[in-house]
């Protein structure tokens, strides 16, 4: 059923009419809220690119700025401060700004008393800043992913709590019917993150003495911080995304199910073959490599749900930003997942182990999925609590291929620079070198990541000053959304469409 | 609300299993292990393995300076890295060491508040880096690595030294001499960087396992 003929009914208009008001009152409620959550996130992507960018140049040059009063400022500090920068600046609040919109929406209830939420923004802002320069001037802990001095935390904990105690709310005051799949994505990351953050502070910062399990806990975590809170807030975006953009209710439902369940199944036992062929049991990481082999059940599961629902409507990426950049997203969650296996797989972790190809599948993971997932669902929203359009279909444009070529030039570069490396470092004929083989072998490949890093601060810069622009409200006064380009009449206007989740959508 | 109610227990279910199985359980089993006397009958060997508790003021230096992002500490097994074999990576120092050097097992890291598996290696692994220099010999390293190998991308740790006026003899740790205005400085550890080399000093951990803990028993 098309949306065209829907509209015929005369009482299916009204309810349309009064869904889409009601939608304008929702996006209304809660401008303040989303708009802090993603500005300051923009903000620390930039942050968060500059510091990768100077890590990454201080790793293959490490005399680059090494003057006598900044020796400080080396590649093993820069490091971790630019991934706490990139994961609870920038990936957090840009996860948290779209699920509190997604949230409203499809429980359909308007946000009273936004003031929590600002406070706990403000809070959580506050617990980065002390993390980010708490690195820098040497109060790090090195734990992968959590390297933020012990006592960020908590602040951390609690700003978080807050946020997904009114997530909670909201669903429980939904408006009746069946929840939509994105709602349980989001629920469960509003229960999974506190678990497995404080579980994985309590064993790393307050319990002393966790000897070897202290590095596997953290390896642990991050497995975990990446499957259950970025997996689970991107996927909602797209499962929302990409029905409402190609007007289409998601191809299976019962699939889409069958996808969450499978990833809260497996997704717990992965992250500890990081350590295979460690100090460790040898159950605990083999059971982390099978776990990171059966979570390809639940990715196939949602790569073939969202194929089916945009078949014979993908010539619609030329069209709409919002869906171009999901796409890529869920594209490159197929991609990280394959990658994830071959980094698991024990016969290979000789070559693999250890090397660049780990963070080539971090930053894939972080920036290929889960931004540009939301860079897809910020250029859907902004317009919507801000009133305007976006500006230039050209900065869009250019924030999108840049931002492309940037992660693939990334992630190739790690990742083949991480096979090299470790091919290097496992060759019996290196046995009695000096490192020397494999500093040579894979400095050029760091050389690219670095070109990398510039591209991704290209397109981010211009992407902040678009936002900006936006919610200074000095975007377009139009009723036409800025589209990549004119959508022909005949495939479809992805502007008028349903509503993902809604009665309307199940019946079609 | 039974279905807000049902899907709290499943995730419950699906993650509180892996959580506790993996995680909470041998977090207790594994915390804290207890360093074990050899047995010498068995072992013909005295003492207590591991030896040496390593230095903690040293291994908050080692954290905070982000070491672990390109040294990892553990060697892996030689069916499936060549990390054994490789040269200096253990207590043999000279040739071909007839024995790949020992994967590590938990128990070598007894009495550490953290062990640095590592992140990346960038670098040569230090499990066993006690072995392999002397304390001079790193000093001179982390003060600038560059002098000992023209190619590392090691950075130099100048900040943890400290400018001294020399008064009669150059102190026997110093590093570097400078003059400046006709004054001369020598350039000297400060406390942070004898703390670390204490920590890298004690890194000996492929000494022979006591028998009570190879056959899989700990009392």
């Amino acid at each position: 059923m098309t949306p065209t003929e829907t509209q015929t009914e005369p009482a299916v208009v009204t309810s349309r009419r009064e869904d889409h008001l009601q939608r304008i009152e929702i996006d209304r409620s809660v401008r303040w809220p989303v708009t802090f959550f993603i500005v300051n996130g923009v903000l620390w992507l930039v942050f968060a690119a500059m510091l990768g960018l100077l890590a990454s140049l201080k790793e293959h040059s490490p005399t680059f700025l090494d003057y006598d009063w900044l020796t400080w400022l080396h590649f093993g500090r820069l490091e971790p401060a630019a991934m706490t920068a990139l994961i609870y600046g920038w990936g957090f609040q840009a996860g948290i700004g779209v699920s509190l919109w997604l949230m409203a929406r499809l429980c359909r209830v308007p946000l009273r008393n936004g003031m929590t939420l600002l406070v706990a923004g403000k809070f959580w802002n506050v617990g980065v800043v002390i993390g980010v320069f708490g690195i820098l001037a040497g109060y790090g802990t090195s734990a992968e992913w959590m390297p933020f001095p012990a006592l960020v935390w908590p602040l951390l904990l609690l700003s978080f709590t807050a946020i997904a105690v009114w997530m909670v709310i909201i669903f429980r005051v939904r408006r009746p019917g069946e929840p939509y799949i994105s709602e349980w994505y989001l629920l469960g990351a509003c229960f999974w993150f506190p678990w497995v953050f404080l579980t994985a502070n309590l064993f790393i910062h307050v319990f002393p003495d966790s000897g070897v399990m202290g590095p596997a806990v953290s390896a642990w975590f991050k497995s975990n911080l990446l499957l259950l809170y970025f997996v689970p807030v991107g996927l909602a975006s797209a499962y929302y995304f990409i029905p409402k953009v190609v007007a289409r209710p998601i191809f299976s439902y019962q699939l889409a199910i069958t996808g969450f369940w499978g990833l809260a199944a497996f997704a717990g036992w992965t992250g500890i073959q990081k350590y295979m062929g460690g100090p460790l049991p040898a159950w605990m990481p083999a059971v982390g490599s099978a776990a990171t082999i059966l979570m390809l059940i639940p990715v196939l599961v949602v790569a073939l749900n969202h194929f089916y629902t945009t078949r014979g409507r993908h010539h619609l990426v030329q069209y709409s930003p919002a869906l171009r950049f999901t796409v890529f997203g869920a594209m490159a969650y197929t991609g990280m997942s394959l990658l994830a296996v071959v980094l698991a797989l024990f016969p290979l972790s000789g070559y693999t182990q250890f090397t660049y190809a780990e963070s080539g599948f971090a930053l894939l993971a972080l920036y290929g999925f889960f931004s540009m997932t939301m860079f897809g669902a910020i250029y859907y929203i902004i317009p919507r609590i801000t009133g305007c359009e976006w500006l230039s279909r050209r900065l869009i444009n250019f924030h999108f291929w840049c931002s492309s070529y940037g992660i693939l030039a990334m992630a190739g570069s790690l990742v083949v620079g991480g096979i090299a490396q470790g091919t290097s470092m496992n060759n019996p004929a290196n046995w009695d070198g000096t490192f020397v083989g494999v500093v040579m072998t894979s400095r050029g490949y760091l050389i690219g990541r670095s070109l990398a890093w510039c591209f991704l601060i290209l397109a981010n810069v211009v992407f902040f000053c678009h936002v900006i622009l936006m919610v200074l409200r000095l975007g377009r006064r139009s009723t036409e959304p800025t589209m990549f380009g004119e959508v022909p009449a005949d495939k479809g206007e992805p502007e008028v469409m349903m509503e993902p989740g809604t009665a309307e959508a199940a019946k079609a | 609300m039974t279905k807000l109610r049902t899907f709290l227990i499943g995730i419950g279910v699906t993650f509180g299993l892996p959580w506790l199985f993996l995680v909470v359980i041998p977090f207790f089993q594994l915390r804290a292990l207890e360093p074990v006397a050899y047995d010498f009958e068995v072992d013909q060997r005295a003492g207590i393995y591991p030896p040496n508790y390593t230095d903690t003021a040293g291994a908050r230096v080692y954290a905070r300076e982000g070491c672990a992002y390109c040294h990892t500490q553990m060697i892996r097994p030689a069916q499936v890295a060549m990390d054994g074999w490789r040269l200096g990576w253990g207590q043999e120092q000279g040739g071909k060491p007839e024995f790949p050097t020992r994967p590590n097992r938990p128990e070598d890291y007894a009495g550490e508040g953290y062990a640095f598996l590592g992140i990346q290696r960038s670098g040569p692994d230090l499990a066993n880096v006690g072995w392999r220099y002397d304390r001079q010999w790193h000093y001179g390293h982390l003060y600038n690595p560059r002098e000992r190998h023209p190619w590392s991308l090691m950075p130099s740790f100048r900040h943890l030294f400290e400018k001294q006026v020399v008064q009669g003899v150059v102190s026997e740790e110093a590093v570097a001499v400078v003059e400046e205005d006709g004054v001369e400085y020598q350039i000297v550890p400060g406390e942070e960087a004898r703390a670390l080399v204490s920590y890298l000093l004690s890194m000996k951990r492929d000494l022979p396992v006591p028998a009570a803990l190879a056959n899989g028993r700990t009392d």
